[in-house]
């Protein structure tokens, strides 16, 4: 049984020795020259300033999620307007269109309201009112 | 690392097998996307598809020195920007190679008298391989640039290690 899958082992056997060979021929064959200014990070030739790993704002999640709502509006308004071109029925067609809009709009209005567009400020003053 | 390069004396086995690796050394040069002033555009006009550089295969500017092999030197290099491009050269792998575009990076140009600010040549902060003369130099001339770098790549050692018409034996790489 083992036998049936000599080619997939040669697939492997290649493909392994097409990957490794290149890298331990560059291994053997390149020049390697280390000093710290080689090993600085690359920041156009300035200086580098503070570290690579910064934290995000976890509020950049919530307008990264309210993005999705217009992206979703958008993308599925093309196969709309594709598939009701030349409609029998266009004021049906556009009640049907205005229909999916109102309800993706509907998380908007939710998140506006829960005050998740505004930055700062309603964080403070919910804060200060649980307190 | 490399321990096998320029580890033999050069014979006909490795000036074949290096004749064969700097052929395909030369013909894909990765310069670095790096335009200093007005020499830049000339520069670009030479990636853009009229001059074509990608014929030679170096008209694909990497965006990082790590990935490159040629640093193209275009426009006035002040005192300021000198430290960035003797960073940026070193922040390149070896083997690496600079080319100077333009009268002013040659050896100052219309600065070279009265430009306080000016160095008066790239070569005096890094090594240049090849002088593009020019004020800026014509697309066609910083091609003949590139086809004379073709020439220098081709005839690097990677395998051999031999005397040079000056006496000198091929310089290892060594930490500055």
């Amino acid at each position: 049984m083992f036998l049936d899958f000599h080619a997939v082992t040669v697939f492997l056997i290649t493909g392994v020795a097409m990957v490794c060979t290149p890298m331990i021929m560059g291994v053997l064959f390149r020049p390697k020259n280390s000093y710290p200014e080689k090993d600085m990070p690359y920041e156009c030739g300035e200086d580098p300033i503070g570290d690579a790993q910064v934290r995000f704002d976890m509020r950049f999640y919530t307008i990264a999620l309210i993005f999705i709502i217009f992206e979703v509006e958008i993308a599925l308004m093309f196969p709309w307007a594709r598939v009701f071109k030349g409609a029998e029925n266009p004021p049906l067609a556009l009640g049907a269109g205005l229909v999916f809009a109102f309800i993706v709009f509907l998380g908007l209005v939710v998140d506006w309201a829960k005050g998740d567009l505004n930055w700062v400020k309603t964080f403070r003053n919910k804060r200060r009112v649980q307190e | 690392m490399g321990i096998l390069n320029n580890a033999f004396p050069s014979n006909a086995v490795t000036d074949a097998v290096d004749g064969a690796i700097g052929w395909g050394r030369k013909s894909s040069i990765w310069p670095m996307t790096f335009g200093i002033a007005c020499c830049a555009i000339e520069m670009m006009a030479v990636y853009a598809a009229t001059f074509d550089l990608d014929r030679y295969g170096a008209g694909v500017p990497r965006a990082t020195p790590r990935q490159s092999d040629l640093i193209i030197v275009p426009g006035t290099v002040n005192a300021k920007m000198a430290v960035r491009v003797k960073r940026l050269y070193d922040q390149m792998a070896e083997p690496r190679y600079v080319i100077a575009m333009g009268a002013c990076v040659c050896g100052g140009g219309p600065y070279v008298k009265w430009g306080y600010n000016t160095v008066k040549g790239v070569h005096k902060i890094i090594p240049v391989d090849i002088f593009v003369p020019g004020c800026p130099p014509r697309p066609e001339a910083l091609m003949d640039g590139i086809l004379k770098l073709r020439e220098k790549v081709s005839k690097d050692d990677v395998f051999r290690r031999r005397q040079h018409a000056n006496g000198e034996m091929t310089a290892k790489y060594e930490a500055v």
